[in-house]
């Protein structure tokens, strides 16, 4: 962490504004940590809890836009300040974005006819505990300012996309095979695309984490498995 | 070392070697790509200078890219002011200062601190810190430099005073009063005419030294305008306190600290990602 402002007001907000952002990375990661609980055990009651949760996920990110707005207005901020308002203001979005996958996956669990395969199921957790990984080292990472750990959780995501793609083709292969499972196989496909998605999203954090930090973009290309 | 009389006589006997380690030079951002494309003014090397036994520069080096407006900031006494007045050799108009290095002038490659002050100021203007008009009219002000200059014939006279008023952004607002008092002007109209009466001659550089610390906002960003609109066609350094300005208007910023020139480079750059710590503190409000 840097040094005090002379202004001590402008530390408070600079305090305030991070420590929004890692309540909305907390509750993004439970919304997440519940949404996968009654996917796994086909729990409708824990999925209703979840959307209606992810209202407190949209109310945090927009208090961090509004205080996002006070700060830039108030404060002149310049070099690290400035790209840790920034960072802030670009992180919530992500975060707020994996909230509503975790919806999705509630509100799709509700329309499954059956429950899911075992063997399927640890696929989704394991993609479902990767995500959840991912997003706390992310969130260590923007706290302590840590670009190295920003780095390593941004190269984290291509084993996510190898599963996920194994389990785009399972699920294929299975509506292929028995067109009564469409439905369902459907469902499933939004609910582990939507999982892929948030483990970009993390990764995309994992970028503004770096630029705030270094001050500079993260370089070359993410490594990346065979796409589905 | 040698005094000023000195050195105007001869030139030094050995230019030290120059000393840049200490100061950043950022060069990655697109508009310094830019300014390292076009052409120098003028270019500051190993300049050092002392009041006296005070050392107030120690051996500064920097581009001036032409046509480029390079803003220095730092804080109270770290020798900005000193550096800017070095380009028009005021601190020539008290005993016991003296330089060391060089401020060459392109295109013709000579330095300015071995030049004759009285030709080295026909060509550098400068607006100070408050409007300091002559008790004069607003045309005789900005007509002063010219005819100064030898310029007195009456057509040249009033062509050039309304192209610097316009250039000033002060034209639509005295053209039909051009011989009331320049004192009965606010005092953000008494600074534009005061930049009006630099620009006149067509100064190859022009030094502002805080030329909007004593001025309400809107005066304030009425000059700022009329500076970045002058980049077409003159060389601006400007000294700042107000870093928000610096980073509005300026191209290039240097940052300087006790005497040094930290780090110099892209405005942009040196704002969002400066290389030096000393630079980081100051911009975010954590010196001292």
């Amino acid at each position: 962490m840097a040094d005090k402002h002379t202004l001590r007001i402008f530390d408070e907000d600079l305090e305030k504004l991070r420590a929004e952002v890692i309540k909305l990375a907390g509750q993004v990661e439970d919304e997440l940590t519940r949404a996968l609980t009654a996917l796994i055990s086909g729990d409708h009651n824990l999925a209703r809890e979840v959307i209606a949760s992810d209202r407190q996920a949209d109310a945090l990110q927009d208090a961090i836009n509004v205080h996002t707005a006070h700060v830039l207005a108030r404060q002149q901020a310049m070099a690290s300040d400035l790209r840790a308002i920034l960072a802030a203001s670009r992180v919530a979005p992500h975060l707020e974005r994996i909230g509503d996958y975790a919806k999705n996956t509630a509100k799709r669990l509700q329309r499954l006819s059956t429950p899911i395969d075992p063997d399927m199921t640890a696929q989704f957790y394991w993609m479902g505990e990767r995500i959840k990984s991912m997003l706390r080292r992310v969130t260590d990472a923007y706290m302590r300012d840590d670009a190295e750990l920003a780095n390593v959780t941004w190269a984290d995501d291509a084993e996510l996309d190898a599963v996920y793609s194994r389990l785009f083709e399972r699920l294929l292969n299975i509506m292929r095979d028995d067109n009564k499972r469409v439905a369902d196989g459907t469902q499933l496909l939004f609910i582990a695309k939507g999982l892929e998605r948030a483990g970009d999203h993390v990764t995309d954090i994992a970028e503004e984490v770096y630029l705030m930090v270094t001050g500079k973009p993260l370089q070359g290309p993410r490594p990346k498995v065979e796409e589905a | 070392m040698q005094t000023l009389n000195a050195m105007h006589s001869k030139k030094p006997d050995k230019i030290p070697m120059k000393n840049i380690n200490e100061t950043v030079y950022v060069t990655s951002g697109a508009d310094a790509a830019a300014a390292a494309s076009n052409t120098l003014r003028a270019d500051v090397k190993s300049l050092s200078f002392w009041y006296g036994e005070n050392r107030a520069l120690s051996s500064v080096s920097m581009p001036v890219w032409d046509r480029k407006i390079t803003a220095l900031i730092g804080p109270s006494g770290c020798g900005k002011s000193t550096l800017l007045r070095s380009f028009n050799r005021m601190h020539d108009l008290y005993p016991g200062n003296r330089y060391d290095g060089e401020i060459r002038l392109y295109p013709e490659d000579r330095n300015l601190i071995e030049m004759d002050p009285g030709l080295v100021r026909l060509r550098v203007g400068m607006v100070f810190q408050k409007p300091n008009p002559f008790p004069k009219s607003i045309f005789e002000n900005v007509a002063a430099g010219l005819r100064v200059r030898g310029i007195h014939r009456r057509a040249v006279l009033d062509e050039r005073v309304e192209k610097s008023l316009k250039d000033a952004a002060l034209w639509n607002e005295v053209k039909d009063r051009m011989h009331d008092s320049a004192y009965s002007l606010s005092g953000g109209q008494q600074q534009r005419l005061c930049i009006a009466r630099a620009l006149a001659p067509q100064p190859d550089l022009l030094l502002l030294d805080e030329p909007t610390s004593a001025l309400d906002p809107i005066a304030t960003a009425k000059i700022e305008d009329l500076l970045t609109g002058l980049r077409q066609s003159v060389t601006v350094i400007i000294v700042t306190h107000n870093m928000q300005q610096a980073a509005r208007i300026s191209d290039l910023t240097g940052y300087m600290h006790m005497g040094e020139l930290i780090e110099y480079g892209d405005t942009g750059e040196l704002f969002t990602n400066p290389r030096e710590k000393r630079t980081s503190d100051y911009i975010t409000g954590r010196f001292g």
